[in-house]
């Protein structure tokens, strides 16, 4: 069991094109030998999963990584933000999706894996 | 060497970490120091608000400040600095002190800010604050048991005196007492009410020696004293990982204390929480305020820690009662002191899904308005 501590920052958009550190989100998750979501360890203490939501000035947000509707979800505040966890190993450098709660698919950078 | 050089070759080397905003919150600059700091480059964080770099409630917050600062021009930290709390990079908070410089280049507002990371230097003043206060706190003990020594000795006297001159009165007013007798009586009498009165003014001492001590109090932000105890109260902890969330009451932000006193209480009740989640998974704490009951203020402090046992919870604000393996257990206790000095109360709950919730309550300021 190896957790992680993960920094998923914004990536290019049109509204930000050379994407935003100042909008991130800090996931704590457990990876296998292959770098890639290990659900197993994840199930057996799920409250090790944490997330926590630092985005411009709004009020910092933290929450836990659960499991809804057959997705992976941020748990924030009462609010789901589905992310793409399970696509592939969870490395520095990759790129993960992310749904916002209005629907809006966000790129995420993977800036750090600690 | 041309001006922006010059500036540049400054801000290469000054060993403080140096950041220059707009009016309106965006960086422009950001010096190698900050760099490492922060664990920014500094083409990643130009243009982004100055806010990014601190915690909530800052953060959300620091808009705010920038508007009330452009449409007042009341300096609240400009030219006077203060310690406050910074976020790393990599999510983690901690100690700062902040001086904030005004310019105007080109006709526009620029803001400095000099931070320094106070980390190192509260480490060593930390024990240090931790030793005095242990010290002072046994001292006034160890004072509070003499005076219950000399309270001892002091009321036995008029005791003995009152004891002596009741029984005096009752045999002289046995049988049938003439009117010398009668008239002695009366005099015992009086001179049992005088030492009953002067056993009262002894126990009046005794209360004004507990009640009264040294204090200073003052209409004081509430906000702030929590702000910089946290500051404080997290030096040390950068790799433990704590998560803290401040959540304050505005509205409620005005409370009549001595400053000094309540930040102790609130640096020795965050302490105690990060002390109770270092074994934990989720290293969670969160410091809130609301207002109420009635005129006063409560403040909360619940970490994710593994609780309080039942055994020692029913003494928990007992002088050297502790569950630590180091320490004597009296931070608790000096707690309790301050804050029933204060007229408030503090009590402890287990939280919801673990934990421990701690929460004391302070008295509101009367503002005046306008």
């Amino acid at each position: 069991m190896n957790w992680k501590s993960i920094r998923l920052e914004l990536a290019s958009t049109g509204d930000f094109p050379a994407g935003s550190v100042s909008r991130a989100y800090l996931v704590r998750l457990p990876l296998n030998d292959e770098d890639k979501l290990d659900e197993a360890a994840l199930q057996l203490a799920p409250t090790k999963a944490t997330v926590r939501r630092h985005w411009s000035n709004d009020p910092d947000e933290r929450g836990f990584v659960v499991r809804a509707n057959g997705h992976w979800s941020l748990r924030c505040e009462g609010k789901d933000r589905l992310l793409q966890l399970d696509s592939g190993p969870i490395r520095l450098g990759g790129h993960l999706s992310m749904i916002e709660p209005n629907g809006d698919i966000l790129p995420f950078k993977i800036a750090s894996v600690r | 060497m041309g001006t922006e050089a010059h500036l540049r070759s400054i801000l290469a080397t000054v060993p403080d970490a140096m950041i220059i905003i707009d009016e309106m919150g965006s960086i422009l600059s950001f010096s190698a120091a900050a760099e490492k700091m922060f664990g920014y480059a500094e083409a990643e964080v130009v243009g982004e608000n100055v806010s990014m770099l601190m915690p909530s409630p800052d953060r959300e917050r620091h808009d705010g400040y920038l508007k009330n600062y452009r449409d007042t021009g009341v300096r609240k930290i400009i030219g006077i600095g203060r310690v406050t709390t910074a976020r790393h990079r990599d999510g983690n908070t901690f100690p700062i002190e902040l001086s904030i410089g005004e310019a105007w280049v080109d006709k526009k507002r620029v803001f400095t800010g000099f931070i320094h990371d106070i980390t190192q230097r509260q480490q060593a003043e930390l024990r240090f604050h931790e030793l005095q206060s242990e010290l002072a706190h046994v001292g006034r003990l160890s004072e509070m048991g003499t005076l219950a020594s000399s309270l001892a000795h002091e009321l036995n006297q008029p005791l003995t005196a009152i004891t002596s001159y009741c029984q005096g009165a009752a045999d002289l007013l046995e049988g049938d007492p003439d009117k010398e007798q009668l008239a002695m009586a009366r005099e015992a009498l009086r001179d049992t009410a005088e030492q009953a009165l002067r056993a009262g003014e002894i126990v009046r001492r005794m209360r004004d020696f507990l009640t009264h001590g040294q204090t200073e109090r003052r209409v004081e932000s509430l906000s702030r004293l929590i702000t910089e105890a946290n500051a404080l109260a997290l030096v040390g902890t950068h790799e433990h990982g704590i998560d803290v969330q401040v959540n304050l009451d505005p509205a409620d932000d005005s409370v009549f204390v001595d400053r000094i006193q309540i930040q102790q209480v609130l640096f020795n009740l965050i302490r105690n929480a990060i002390e109770a989640m270092l074994d934990s998974a989720v290293r969670a704490m969160t410091i809130s305020t609301n207002a109420g009951p009635e005129d006063m203020v409560t403040v909360c402090i619940q970490d994710s820690g593994s609780g309080i046992s039942e055994t020692v919870a029913p003494q928990l604000f007992q002088p050297f009662v502790t569950s630590k393996s180091s320490g004597m257990g009296i931070g608790l206790s000096i707690c309790r002191t301050i804050v029933e000095a204060h007229g408030g109360s503090i009590w402890c709950e287990a939280g919801g899904e673990g934990g421990t919730i701690f929460r004391f309550t302070l008295p509101k300021a009367e503002v005046e308005d306008g």
